[in-house]
């Protein structure tokens, strides 16, 4: 509509850089400004650094107060411009053109779509229904304080967000870069993955990566002193069981590469048991581990993760 | 019995659990939305949940996050995009259109619907009198096939809108008034639903400016009633049969109310480093801005636009000074 009745071409003759209509410069993805600025923006978040210049200070406004500091060079209280107020009011009726929107097609031709898949997207992950028992080794032990940055670092991986085989290659790579390959080959070889680690374990960001890729290498454990909320809930989402210790002491106890026992894991879970012990085989002694589980939860750990859960539910 | 408008709604997709503020609920998805950042994983997760289509009304596939296609990446994943949606009967919106919160407002939200989109700024459709709600892909991804969405069922805040706003006084002031009281932390499991005399003076997108960026609360969404404002917006967008009123009961309880006069407001700014960091224009005047960027999907309906056009209108842009619009 502003390119048809001419609002486009006022705002290019003042001077405007015309930008996709996308997200662009709100997420930082384009038109960072320049070393130690003031940038005034209509969007909605200024955190530091998310304009991709990390010393650059934004002020979120309206587009009132955002065209009056672009006509003025600074801020000016638009009540005292000396301009008449623009009045605008909503069309009657908007232009409307779909012609952007690609309907669904007609049922019966939808199975012929072949999904088309470049090199950066992977295979779809999935996972197994729980094991009866859980015999496997500790892959890696971790102190306290452990946020999703370590168990998946972003940054330059992100880009392979979309590639779970590729992103998993990272999984703990600031902790202990060994780690995936060494969880892999044991996972081929049929031998679970289990995580111990120390307080507040998967703090941080929220990113399901950090549930989802070691799901992947077959990790099907986490031991901690404390997991994190979103994080344990992620943890069950990919059919990971979080553990707490009965006793934090045991925690010392624990070696790497220990080899770790639960008989009848899946009916320990099954049945709701909220303390069920572990046998450290190397060490030869027992340990015992809690869980707060929900009902829900329970089925989804069983199931091997939601997804596959949600598949069985729509099945019954 | 009286009810809020969250609860009305909630009521009608409740699935499992009871509606008590706190406890666990699963709800029944009408909607899902995605966009290209998020919503590669969110297919790739669908996909192996291995269903022939959506179990949805509606799904649309947008692409408004990474257009800046620097490396073969995002093309390919835009792509994939495509065709997922061709395949699993997905609308797609192709790069270009807009951003996803903008056109599913304007193309196919609906009052009284669920909407569950994977970005956190999905609780624009709020404007509309439609519960709409950010999540991570895999829950998006399993309301697609079918599945429940869960979510603590929420505390209400009602926000008490008096008065009308005054010229050069915006919607985006009244989030921005909003966000100085609430701030940026504590609101989780909370829900903001608007209400008040002051409410039939806002359009549906300059209630949408207030939904979009209600998120900077941190709360589960925010809602605005269904009214002559909504049926005018629909109408105007030919899409009149979609409308229905909604409003919550005049006697219903809220766990917390705040007050608000539009016409007391002022021009505010959230200052660096925190959309709750708020100041009034007039303190900040005189100081000198070096880039101004309009648009993004809080901001760029054709109200907000015209206006712009209309100041900008003869004028030339200072040295010194760089613009630049994103009409969402």
């Amino acid at each position: 509509m502003i390119a048809e009745n001419g609002a486009l071409n006022k705002m290019i003759s003042f001077g405007a850089r015309i930008l996709d209509s996308a997200c662009g410069f709100c997420i930082g993805n384009s038109m960072s400004p320049k070393t130690e600025s003031v940038s005034v923006r209509t969007s909605n978040r200024n955190f530091k650094g998310r304009s991709g210049t990390a010393n650059a200070n934004i002020y979120l406004t309206s587009p009132i107060v955002a065209a009056a500091a672009a006509i003025h060079g600074e801020f000016v209280d638009p009540r005292d411009l000396e301009m008449k107020f623009p009045q605008v009011s909503m069309p009657e009726r908007f232009a409307i053109d779909d012609s952007m929107i690609i309907a669904p097609l007609p049922e019966k031709e939808r199975a012929k779509v072949a999904i088309y898949r470049g090199p950066n997207i992977g295979a779809p992950p999935s996972n197994d229904p729980m094991p009866q028992d859980l015999k496997g080794r500790i892959t890696i032990k971790v102190e306290d304080y452990a946020t999703t940055d370590h168990i998946m670092p972003a940054g330059s991986r992100l880009k392979y967000r979309s590639n779970v085989p590729k992103y998993s290659q990272f999984v703990f790579e600031p902790v202990d870069s060994t780690f995936s390959q060494r969880a892999e080959a044991y996972r081929d070889k049929g031998i679970h993955n289990i995580v111990v680690a120390g307080v507040s374990y998967g703090q941080g960001s929220s990113r399901e990566h950090a549930a989802l890729c070691p799901m992947y290498l077959g990790v099907k454990a986490v031991i901690a002193k404390s997991i994190e909320r979103i994080h344990a809930a992620n943890l069950v989402n990919f059919g990971i069981v979080p553990f707490t210790f009965l006793n934090e002491s045991d925690y010392d106890s624990l070696n790497g590469d220990d080899e770790i026992e639960i008989v009848n894991f899946h009916d320990s879970i099954a049945r709701g048991y909220d303390s069920i012990k572990a046998q450290d085989n190397t060490a030869k002694r027992e340990i015992m581990l809690k869980t707060q589980l929900s009902e829900r939860q329970r089925e989804i750990l069983l199931a091997g993760g939601l997804l596959p859960h949600t598949v069985q539910k729509r099945r019954k | 019995m009286s009810f809020t408008l969250t609860e009305k709604i909630l009521r009608e997709h409740i699935v499992e659990g009871s509606y008590e503020p706190g406890n666990e609920i699963g709800i029944r998805i009408d909607q899902t939305l995605t966009q290209d950042a998020t919503g590669t994983m969110a297919y790739l997760q669908f996909e192996s949940m291995g269903l022939s289509q959506i179990a949805t009304e509606l799904s649309v596939s947008y692409v408004d996050h990474n257009t800046i296609q620097v490396g073969f990446e995002n093309a390919d994943d835009h792509q994939y995009l495509q065709s997922i949606a061709e395949r699993y009967g997905i609308h797609f919106s192709r790069p270009g259109n807009g951003i996803c919160h903008q056109v599913h407002l304007e193309r196919f939200g609906q009052p009284g619907k669920t909407l569950l989109g994977s970005d956190s700024h999905t609780p624009t459709c709020g404007g509309l009198g439609m519960i709409s709600i950010g999540a991570g892909g895999l829950d998006v991804a399993v309301a697609m096939g079918g599945g429940a969405y869960y979510l603590t069922c929420p505390r209400i805040i009602k926000v008490n809108l008096e008065g009308e706003l005054s010229p050069w006084v915006t919607a985006k002031d009244v989030i921005l008034k909003v966000l100085d009281t609430l701030t940026t932390k504590g609101n989780v499991g909370y829900v903001c639903e608007y209400g008040g005399e002051g409410v039939s003076g806002l359009t549906v997108p300059e209630r949408a400016t207030i939904t979009n960026m209600g998120a900077e609360t941190g709360v589960t969404t925010s809602l605005f009633p269904s009214d002559r404002q909504t049926r005018k917006f629909l109408a105007a967008q030919d899409r009149a049969d979609q409308w229905t009123p909604l409003k919550a009961d005049d006697d219903a309880d809220y766990d917390r109310i705040i007050d608000i006069n539009l016409s007391d407001l002022e021009p505010l700014a959230a200052a660096p480093h925190s959309p709750g960091n708020i100041v009034p224009i007039s303190k900040l005047a005189g100081m000198a801005v070096d880039q101004v960027m309009i648009g993004s999907c809080t901001n760029s309906s054709y109200v907000d636009l015209m206006t712009v056009a209309k100041m900008l209108n003869g004028r030339h842009i200072p040295t010194g000074v760089a613009l630049g619009i994103a009409p969402g």
